[in-house]
């Protein structure tokens, strides 16, 4: 209670006793880093200046545990090949870093790989008709191999020669369709849904499910012409953000409240309107 | 593991740092709330007028320092002092007509009399103390509202 000249006053102080607790926190933290510090500049004690005796097996050092690496890796640095002067840094080896590599080169192989196979595939599919093309020819040749043979050297029947022929030339006949049925099976088991899937639920597109545009609350709130005026002569402000909590008194405490009961701030319902 | 720890530290200092500085912020608006206005309804329930209830404001002296302060001067006397503090025992005179006052003092006696004297011995009165006892009544509801407001902006700034 203090009267200072003419007015009373009664002196009020908040002490956060948490935010002191914080404080001492913060200082045993600065002591832990201090310490840290100098353990790392110590220099080690040889064991003539009393220090451990150096273990050079390393079999008795090893440990069991997740994050041992020495199982692979037993020396930190390289003791070969390697200037002892040069400060250029040296990577050591890692089983993690080599199985990386692995599937690195697994995948490169893959990517090489299925160009190749489509590849094939496509050439695949346009040689067909030609195919077809050579079957046919391949069915008339043989026919008249069969009448030039029966000019020569008369066979038993002449009813089987033809028929071998027809054979022949109807399957050569069947070729095209037969390819062209394949890619038209290619084409409706794998293009065509990929199409329509891109088609219909692709980026922004009818029935993409990541979000639903409201196209009114996209346009309405900047077609009236009076609010156009408003906002040009700077009597409205326009806040463009997604931030659903930045945009107005009662989206912050409603934003506030949402956040209080561990709710979802983010309704998308509301993301387009201004 | 260095980094770790100066991230941690600074991490904390800034924590720290955002929360005062939110309660430094506010704590006027929470006084008000919390002290304030309950402090001028009882105050009001006691007799005392709107006038001298208007004198009763909140005061920031410092960083996380407020003071609930009392000012209510009438005809140049302040009688925000003689309200809330004892006054000793002194005696009043009549001014005089040469001072602009009148040469007697009259008051009503308590057979219904009007009385007439030169000079009067007051005994003096007995403080109130209304201030002191309003900030003691209400500084654990300033104490909870920091509390609870404190909470919440950790909540929503994920501190």
């Amino acid at each position: 209670m203090s009267a200072r000249d003419d007015i009373i006053e009664v002196p009020i102080e908040i002490k956060t006793s948490d935010l002191d607790e914080l404080h001492r926190l913060i200082e045993e933290l600065q002591e832990a880093k201090g310490i840290v510090d100098n353990t790392s500049a110590t220099k080690r004690r040889m064991p003539s200046s009393g220090g451990a005796p150096i273990q050079n097996n390393v079999e008795e050092r090893e440990t069991l545990g997740i994050y041992n690496e020495r199982d692979t890796d037993m020396l930190a640095l390289p003791t070969k090949g390697r200037d002892k002067k040069s400060r250029q840094a040296v990577e050591t080896g890692n089983a993690f870093k080599d199985l990386r590599k692995e599937v690195k080169d697994m995948q490169q192989t893959q990517d090489n790989l299925i160009p190749f196979i489509t590849q094939v595939g496509s050439q695949l599919g346009f040689s067909l008709p030609f195919l077809a093309q050579g079957g046919i020819r391949l069915g008339k040749g043989i026919k008249s191999a069969r009448l030039q043979a029966n000019l020569v050297t008369p066979v038993k029947s002449a009813q089987v020669t033809s028929g071998l022929a027809k054979a022949g030339i109807t399957f050569g006949k069947a070729i095209p369709y037969i390819g062209v049925a394949f890619m038209l099976g290619d084409f409706l088991v794998n293009q065509l849904p990929d199409i329509i899937a891109e088609n219909l639920f692709g980026v922004g597109k009818r029935l993409d499910r990541r979000f639903k545009r409201v196209i009114e609350h996209e346009y309405s709130v900047g077609v009236s012409r009076e609010e156009k005026a408003q906002i040009a002569q700077g009597y409205r402000s326009v806040i463009t953000t997604s931030f659903v909590s930045a945009r107005g008194a009662t989206n912050v405490a409603n934003s506030k409240v949402r956040a209080l009961n561990k709710e979802n701030l983010y309704n998308k319902s509301e993301e387009y309107m201004l | 593991m260095i980094t770790l720890l100066e991230h941690t530290i600074s991490r904390l200092r800034q924590t720290k740092d955002r929360v005062n500085s939110f309660i430094d912020r506010n704590l006027v608006d929470w006084a008000e709330t919390e002290m304030v206005t309950p402090a001028q309804k009882d105050l009001l329930q006691a007799g005392l007028s709107q006038e001298a209830l208007d004198g009763l404001t909140i005061n920031k002296t410092g960083f996380m320092k407020i003071s609930l302060a009392w000012r209510y001067i009438k005809d140049g006397k302040p009688l925000h002092f003689y309200i809330e503090y004892d006054t000793r025992p002194h005696w009043i005179e009549a001014k005089g007509r040469l001072h602009g006052g009148s040469n007697f003092l009259t008051w009503e006696g308590k057979d219904g009399r009007q009385m007439f004297a030169k000079k009067v011995y007051h005994p003096g009165t007995t403080g109130k103390h209304l201030i002191e006892n309003a900030a003691k009544q209400y500084k654990p509801f300033l104490k909870q509202r920091v509390i609870t407001e404190t909470n919440n902006f950790m909540k929503v700034n994920r501190l």
